[in-house]
Order: C-alpha cells, then sequence, then structure tokens
C-alpha cells in the first residue's frame, strides 16, 4: 500500500462551497482515522459509492458518506482519479459584439465537434497584451478547467488569449495588389505569363 | 474505468536550415507574433548563432541550425503555440525545410506498481529473457508506422517509456512523432494546417486503444 495520506490525498474545499468554508470546522482534516478509513474504502473499491466528479472532472468524496461535517466537500485526488490536462474545456470563439465592459462571441469547442454556443465574456477577463486585438470577428481561444502549476498544485483557471496573425509588411502588400491587378488585367483566357 | 493523461505536451519540430540569431522574443514582438508584456517577460537563456534558446510563460523555443523547436506543455496553449509557429514561418518563407513533427508527449499514471508491472507485461514478453540475464525488466518500446496510414509522406514513430514524477508516480509516457516530410515552408504550413486537428484526434485514438485493450486483460 502507497503512503496514501501524503501521496495521495489532498484536502480543500470545493470551490462551489466556498460561500460555507468560514463554518466548516477544520480540525478535522487531523483526524487521521477518518481520512485513512476513507482512503481505506477508496482503495478496497467502494469508490464507486463514494466517487462524485464534478463538470470539470475533479473527483469528490461527499460528506453524507464518509460522516464529515456537512457542506464539506473533500478533493481526493487518488491516482486513479487523478486530474488530468483533459479537465480542461477549449473553445475557439469568434467575436460578434463589443460592448463597454463585456463581448460576445460564437464559441466552437475545439476538443467535441459540434454546434457552436454563444458566450458573453468579460473585457477585464483579456490580457493587458491583448486588449487591442479585441475586435470584431477577431479569433480567441478560452480555456476552462483545472491546471497543474509549476509546483503541481492544482489550480481553477480560465485562460483567454486571442490569436495573433503577423501582419505583411507595406512591400508584400503592395506585391499582393501588383499581382491582383496583373492578374484583373490578364484574366481573359490568354494564356498567363509570370513575371 | 478511462485513463486519461495526467500530462500533455505538444512539441512542434522542424529539421531544415536555420540561422539561430533571428529568432529572438524582441524579433516576434516586431513582427507582431507576441504582444509587448510576453515579449518583454520572456526569459531568454541563450541568443548564438549556434543555439537561439528562451521561453515564454506558456511556451519554449529552441533553435539550432538544423533544428528548430516550439514546446508547450499547458493544453490552453496548444493553439497558440501552433499560430506562432505559423507566424514564425509565414515570416521566415524561404527556410530551408524538409520535415515537420506535430509529436505528442502524452503521461498516464497508472496508480501502483502492481499495475505499472503488469502493463509492462502487456506490453512485451519478458519471459524470453529470463533464461540469460536475471531481474529483466522493460524500460521503453518503440513502434513505428510507415509508410503512414494516411498515406502521407512520413511516418509515426510511438514511444512507451516508464517514468515517475510528481504528478504520476507509476507514470507510463506515451510519446508520438507525426511526422510529415515536406519540401518547403508553404508546404510545411499547408501540412499544419490540414492535420493539426486529425493529429491530436490519432494520438487519442492510439492511446484509447491501448488503454482499452490493456484495460481487457485485467
Amino acid at each position: 500500500m502507497e503512503p496514501v495520506l501524503e501521496k495521495a490525498v489532498s484536502t480543500k474545499h470545493s470551490p462551489r462551497k466556498s460561500t460555507s468554508q468560514s463554518s466548516i470546522p477544520f480540525d478535522f482534516l487531523n483526524k487521521k482515522d477518518v481520512l485513512e478509513n476513507a482512503i481505506d474504502r477508496i482503495d478496497s473499491g467502494e469508490e464507486s459509492l463514494l466517487h462524485h466528479k464534478d463538470q470539470y472532472g475533479v473527483s469528490s468524496y461527499v460528506k453524507k458518506t464518509l460522516d464529515l461535517p456537512e457542506g464539506l466537500i473533500l478533493n481526493i485526488s487518488r491516482s486513479q482519479s487523478t486530474i488530468s490536462d483533459n479537465d480542461v474545456v477549449r473553445w475557439k470563439g469568434f467575436v460578434t459584439e463589443i460592448k463597454e465592459h463585456t463581448f460576445t462571441s460564437k464559441l466552437f469547442d475545439i476538443d467535441a465537434k459540434g454546434t457552436h454556443e454563444i458566450g458573453e465574456l468579460p473585457n477585464e477577463k483579456i490580457q493587458r497584451d491583448d486588449l487591442n486585438l479585441l475586435k470584431i470577428g477577431a479569433i480567441f481561444y478560452l480555456s476552462v478547467g483545472y491546471f497543474y502549476n509549476t509546483k503541481g498544485q492544482v489550480q481553477k483557471k480560465m485562460i483567454l488569449k486571442f490569436q495573433r496573425l503577423v501582419s505583411w509588411s507595406v512591400e508584400e502588400i503592395d506585391q499582393a495588389v501588383d499581382r491582383a491587378a496583373y492578374l484583373a488585367e490578364n484574366i481573359s483566357g490568354e494564356t498567363l505569363e509570370w513575371k | 474505468m478511462t485513463i486519461e493523461p495526467v500530462q500533455y505536451t505538444i512539441a512542434l519540430v522542424t529539421i531544415g536550415s536555420f540561422n539561430p540569431v533571428i529568432i529572438s522574443p524582441l524579433w516576434l514582438g516586431i513582427k507582431g507574433a507576441l504582444g509587448k508584456d510576453e515579449t518583454e517577460s520572456a526569459t531568454v537563456e541563450m541568443i548564438h548563432r549556434e543555439l537561439t534558446q528562451f521561453s515564454l510563460s506558456w511556451a519554449a523555443c529552441r533553435v539550432t541550425p538544423e533544428r528548430f523547436e516550439l514546446i508547450c506543455d499547458s493544453i490552453a496553449y496548444f493553439e497558440p503555440t501552433k499560430d506562432l509557429f505559423q507566424n514564425i514561418f509565414n515570416v521566415l518563407r524561404e527556410t530551408p525545410v524538409t520535415a515537420i513533427g506535430i509529436n505528442h508527449v502524452t503521461v498516464f499514471d497508472l496508480g501502483d506498481a502492481t499495475k505499472f508491472d503488469q502493463f509492462g507485461k502487456f506490453l512485451a514478453k519478458m519471459d524470453i529473457w529470463n533464461e540469460a540475464i536475471s531481474n529483466s525488466k522493460l524500460k521503453t518500446i518503440e513502434i513505428l508506422e510507415q509508410p503512414r496510414g494516411d498515406k502521407l509522406s512520413g511516418y509515426r514513430n510511438i514511444r512507451l517509456e516508464g517514468v515517475s514524477n510528481a504528478k504520476a508516480k507509476y507514470g507510463v509516457s506515451i510519446s508520438i512523432n507525426d511526422h510529415f516530410d515536406v519540401t518547403s515552408v508553404s508546404d510545411m504550413l499547408n501540412i499544419i494546417s490540414q492535420n493539426w486537428q486529425s493529429s491530436f484526434d490519432k494520438t487519442k485514438s492510439i492511446t484509447t486503444s491501448l488503454w482499452n485493450q490493456f484495460l481487457k486483460r485485467q
């Protein structure tokens, strides 16, 4: 058996329960027997009774089964149900409307093909670098989920990044315009000769 | 039971003839491929005619005269990594290139030593070694698909290796090198545009198939 308490278990309150955190007694977290009991039950294959996955795929073990204080959720990252990079939902979005504090967009799920969704996002989520890219038709990538930081800890994040396309130089644009003009003049059906 | 990767890294690697000194965060900023903050916060490790190496908060770049690599280990930035790669080579249009690899490195956690060993036995018959050596262990295994199933010029190389890190104590790294032969930058950019998503889909199907077969034999 692995040293589960140290390696496999992290305890924290679910982000969704944050409003009730202040009323939850934290001492029980030091009660190893409660946690060990929970872990034993998980290890003995009873995880289906305890297991709960939220919308981002984060595994949780709920108070009722473990007989812990009301409202508490233990996020136990067991090795069989670790949080993965797949617990991130990614969209490619196109800006359709810009308001004072928000912008509206069509969002397409990158990993699951399907119809688009309409989403309104706050401008404050745009990175400072990308603010000048906010235009009608601009493309951006939106990712929401749980990410590992550099220390291996898991954080819930929303990452919004606008697409950057290297713009053409004046010379390149001039060349393209000249070539388009040349093609337009010579579109009579006769053989074209490239300059 | 499904097994999902606890770690996913993408690396765009191209082989050709490069001038490492050109490709720097400052140059990328001037060209508009990076924002001002990204440019200024980039960590430059070296800019030299033999090697340029720098990292952004979401990607790392390494260039030698023969090889260009752009690496990202956060799924949220895989698409921006592709954009950055395309932006760089949209500017360096005349660069001679011969190959592009869309390389996927996924790490899965098997949870315990027993399952890890079972997976090793699932991959290769180790008992054939027992007569000649003692304590034989499987370290890595590589599988080559050539010609490619999709008929494109190139190959697909799959390498499995045992790993242990903070995210996976009993981990298996599956590296899939989706390699395409190319004749020019234009060809390379077309290959990326047309095969980017399918490369991810194929990676998913390879790993899913492997895990499904392993789990069925448990």
